[in-house]
């Protein structure tokens, strides 16, 4: 998948990932479509910059004697996301007209 | 690679960051690598599936770099030099001035806490000096019975008691009042410690 295009869905993912349950960093890691490529390293900057936004809050859980981070959207990222859904029909207006450029040309 | 090995090497290369973010980096990757390993990786797979330590170290400081940027450095390396300059010009025609005040305020946070450790301690040898001595009436009270008038010796037993009777009572409170002057020094320690951290971190982010 082309890179640009990962970077625009990766925020969004991401908070989708949280959204219906309270996820952590492996977690996330394995939930998020395996489109997206997503590595340790690329989240990292994505949970920081979301938090930093106000879309995810974090605590601590102690789990098998150690920490883990969790992590909870909030209203704010939900706000996001929906605000993302709603701009579904726009993306698939310009798949249209690309597809419908194919098949120009084909003729 | 092992898990620490990755994380001293982690540390080692984000040392121009501030320690809480330090921190906050160091817990994630700890974290995803014990994750990692609970699924069934060895440490050196879990370690080795993150990619390079110097790739990821470095990705993690240019994205903190972008993030200090923008606040105009062409300009600041202009002024910087006179600045500087006039700042050490300063520092140096300062310098009767500031050199005894600094030496002054030292020794002022110096007399204060040996003002209040002497008085601390005056007052627990004193304690200490009353329970003694009410121990030493207490056993010459009874050794008194056989040799000494009764009536004297009675007294010497009450005076005793009421040595060693107060003694245990201050006890307390001196245990207390070290405490309380063990927390102000700390807490004195911190707060000047804080001044000159935060002090260090706005000239980092004023960067």
């Amino acid at each position: 998948m082309d890179a640009q295009l990962k970077r625009g869905f990766l925020d969004i993912c991401v908070l989708a990932a949280v959204k219906n349950e309270d996820s952590y960093g492996y977690k996330i890691l394995k939930d998020v479509p395996k489109a997206l490529e997503l590595t340790e390293s690329t989240l990292y900057p994505v949970l920081k910059r979301l938090e930093a936004a106000g879309c995810l809050a974090e605590y601590t859980v102690e789990y098998n004697s150690r920490l883990r981070k969790y992590y909870k959207i909030t209203q704010q990222g939900l706000e996001r996301i929906q605000k993302f859904s709603e701009e579904r029909k726009c993306v698939l207006e310009i798949y249209d007209y690309i597809q419908r450029g194919k098949s120009n040309d084909q003729k | 690679m092992t898990k620490n090995e990755f994380l001293t090497i982690l540390t080692k290369e984000l040392a121009l960051l501030e320690w809480s973010e330090v921190e906050k980096t160091l817990a994630y990757y700890d974290e995803i690598i014990n994750d990692r390993m609970e699924n069934g990786e060895s440490e050196e797979q879990a370690v080795e599936s993150l990619g390079n330590v110097y790739a990821i170290a470095s990705q993690i400081l240019a994205e903190a770099n972008v993030k200090a940027k923008p606040k105009e450095p062409e300009k600041r390396k202009q002024t910087s030099p006179t600045a500087k300059a006039l700042a050490i010009i300063l520092i140096i025609l300062g310098f009767p001035l500031w050199f005894p005040l600094l030496i002054s305020g030292i020794a002022v946070v110096l007399a204060i806490f040996i003002t209040l450790w002497a008085v601390a301690v005056g007052i627990a040898v004193a304690v200490a000096a009353v329970g003694i001595v009410g121990i030493f009436l207490f056993f010459r009270g009874i050794i008194g019975f056989f040799a000494s008038p009764f009536v004297s010796s009675v007294i010497y037993l009450g005076g005793g008691l009421v040595g060693i009777g107060a003694c245990m009572i201050c006890v307390f409170a001196v245990y207390a009042l070290f405490r309380a002057i063990a927390s102000f020094t700390s807490w004195l320690f911190k707060s000047l410690a804080s001044l000159f951290k935060k002090r260090g971190e706005s000239v980092e982010k004023g960067r």
